[in-house]
């Protein structure tokens, strides 16, 4: 008992007895009945590298925030009371030579965590055991923070571009998206230039291509959501109402099930959802579509999918579907974003 | 006496693999608002976030005891126990919360979520635990007879289905497969038969000794280069460049190894009748790496596909977390 005082003393009273007396003390919830593992013996075997009379002790330090780009703690560790001081390497692993014989381990490390302290350990001559360390932080109040909102930003999933042509054709196409590209395939260099094929798809300096496709992060999509209109769909309904609508648009097979087996994974993962299309000019406001020559047609297919909570009720009047043309040179590009809930939105309305 | 033991033991397995499947029927979501309502005790500047980690398997080999919580960029560290709630004062806006959890390596990042004047959101968040599940990743199956046939593909997943399309039936996907790849079911044409599931009880061991690091710069022409010596078609190529590259290069950089043909077993088995003449099937393994693990695995050889006859082609992925028992045992 004194010298687990001592030992706090010397390296944490700044640290953790300056947080006791301004915290106002009190543990959160139940989350100090709570015990982890903290010093848990991973394996003990003899070494070739050891003679009789060593033994070796290997420490590694576990917790997931000595991983996250902070800098490393300074641990103190006391083995029978001998106390050494080190700076956690990149390899969070400690060794510590030994003779054979009974060993106790005190530690402290820097940051508002509890103290370790190991039971008595034996160590046979020539053995090497290692053991895993996770230090467990400091339950207490955290003075409330203020958080400041920031402006969203949503990710643009998967949309696609497909061309057909009755005939070969040479075509640019430009692609301006609200916000940044995170991927594109092939690689979008100032544009994509390529020939449309007559028999599908499209060829970029020499490769075949069956569609064009980008993701973005895109600003604003958020506010594009109208509660109003649009559908509620439930889980065991997903696939049913997805070919349903699409077939309605006139999507073709290809594009129906790209669009199903890209959207109806993520789609059955929730109860209840709101789904809205936008369709051609709305689709601008998630980025601008520019082909040369002009196509005889365009047609643009954006899918805002909420999941709902499940308190949640809404009525949306059903939304018209757009159809597909398709004679001449026409494009289609579909995708779609995850919004979360928006209270706000729903009061609104 | 010994044989009771083993009966014993058996019903014991038995049951656990029936709670097992019980709780697999959940699907594997991350975070979902559960609720968000006007709270008296909050004034108009106000908001509330409540955080509600009661739906985790708090598994007592990997308990969560710890998780960190960036919201908007302002980093609070916490304990936690089934029963906890946090809770987190704010000014009305557009928040992302992005948590991570010991022992569970899996980072959560929520979409952008507003929060009104004086509403308190109740946010349930679930992690992934430690190494024990593994979700497989769109496979697709695309089928090419010489002549169109009446074809019947069955499919065991070392788990469970968790989306199919077309609908994955009782005797499995029946139509009749065309040699320009459709497959037609009732009437309705597919340019492939799509599957995805989960295994809840294990996860595929990654052998970090032959395989590949990947920079997130070189996602794309690795992906290119090792599949166009698979031998896949366009198609098949960029059905699955434009569906691994964007994960792929949200990390700096990851291990791929890939898992061919028998290997596959593992992960589902696969009966097409009539028997096809090739079946190729590929199944990437992917692991994002922290910038501080060094791998140094000898590359791995690639299979290719010998397009003879009746040919079915098979991809699919996971994406594994790192696990350093496996490395360091090498």
């Amino acid at each position: 008992m004194n010298k687990k005082i001592s030992l706090l003393i010397a390296f944490t009273a700044s640290v953790l007895f300056a947080n006791a007396a301004t915290t106002p003390g009190k543990p959160t919830s139940k989350s100090d009945l709570f015990v982890p593992i903290e010093f848990l013996i991973t394996s003990s075997a003899p070494s070739a590298a050891l003679d009789k009379n060593h033994a070796k002790f290997e420490l590694k330090f576990e917790d997931y925030l000595l991983n996250n780009g902070e800098p490393l703690p300074t641990i103190e560790l006391s083995c029978n009371g001998v106390i050494e001081r080190f700076q956690l390497d990149s390899s969070l692993t400690h060794t510590i030579e030994v003779s054979p014989g009974k060993y106790k381990f005190m530690m402290i490390r820097t940051g508002d965590y509890q103290e370790i302290i190991t039971d008595s350990i034996t160590i046979p001559p020539g053995y090497l055991t290692k053991a895993r360390v996770n230090f467990t932080p400091i339950m207490r109040e955290i003075e409330p923070i203020i958080i400041q909102p920031i402006e969203p930003i949503i990710i643009s999933y998967k949309p696609v571009l497909y061309f057909y042509s009755p005939k070969d054709l040479s075509v640019n196409i430009k692609l301006t998206p609200n916000g940044t590209f995170t991927y594109t395939y092939p690689a979008y260099e100032n544009g994509w230039k390529g020939t449309v094929e007559a028999n599908g798809g499209i060829t970029i300096n020499k490769k075949h291509y069956p569609y064009l496709f980008w993701e973005g992060k895109t600003n604003g999509v958020n506010a594009l959501v109208d509660y109003n209109e649009g559908f509620v769909v439930s889980q065991e309904n997903v696939t049913a109402f997805l070919e349903e609508k699409l077939t309605e648009m006139g999507l073709n097979d290809q594009e129906r099930t790209d669009f199903i087996t890209f959207w109806g994974p993520r789609m059955v993962g929730s109860e209840k959802n709101h789904v809205q299309f936008l369709f051609n000019e709305a689709y601008n406001d998630i980025a601008t579509l520019a082909v040369t020559p002009k196509p005889d047609h365009v047609f643009r297919l954006y899918l805002l999918w909420t999941p709902l909570p499940e308190s949640v009720n809404l009525n949306p009047v059903p939304q018209k579907m757009i159809q597909v043309k398709r004679d001449g040179f026409s494009v289609v590009e579909w995708g779609g974003s995850e919004l979360m809930y928006n209270q706000t939105l729903a009061n609104h309305d | 006496m010994r044989a009771s033991i083993f009966i014993l033991l058996l019903s014991v397995v038995a049951v656990q693999q029936a709670r097992a499947n019980e709780k697999g029927r959940e699907s594997p979501w991350k975070y979902r608002i559960v609720n968000s309502s006007p709270d008296q005790s909050l004034n108009k500047e106000q908001a509330m976030f409540d955080l509600d980690f009661s739906a985790n398997n708090w598994d007592s080999n990997y308990p969560i005891t710890a998780i960190q919580l960036s919201c908007n960029g302002v980093i609070q560290r916490f304990g936690t126990d089934p029963d906890f709630r946090k809770t987190i004062l704010v000014t009305p806006g557009d928040y992302v919360l992005q948590l991570v959890a010991d022992n569970s390596s899996d980072e959560i990042t929520t979409s952008s979520i507003h929060i009104d004047s004086g509403f308190r959101t109740v946010i349930a968040f679930q992690f992934q635990s430690g190494y024990s599940q593994e979700e497989y990743l769109k496979p697709v199956i695309y089928l090419y007879p010489e002549k169109a046939q009446e074809t019947t593909i069955q499919l065991n997943p070392n788990g469970k289905f968790t989306f199919t399309y077309p609908v994955y039936k009782e005797n499995g996907w029946a139509g009749i497969a065309h040699p320009d790849g459709q497959f037609t079911i009732e009437g309705k044409n597919y340019p492939y038969l799509f599957w995805e599931g989960i295994n809840t009880q294990s996860q595929s061991k990654v052998d970090y000794s032959t395989g590949f690091v990947v920079n997130s710069d070189e996602v794309t022409a690795f992906l290119e280069e090792k599949l166009t010596e698979m031998g896949l078609n366009d198609h098949e190529l960029t059905d699955f460049i434009t569906f691994w590259g964007p994960r792929m290069v949200q990390s700096g950089k990851g291990f791929v190894r890939f898992l061919f043909n028998e290997e596959y077993d593992n992960i589902a088995t696969l009966a097409v009748s009539p028997q096809p003449t090739s079946i190729f099937r590929v199944y990437m393994l992917f692991t994002p790496l922290e910038s501080t693990i060094e791998l140094n695995p000898a590359p791995q050889e690639i299979k290719s596909v010998d397009r003879k006859g009746f040919t079915v082609i098979e991809w699919g992925g996971s994406e594994i977390n790192y696990n350093e028992t496996l490395a360091s045992h090498e």
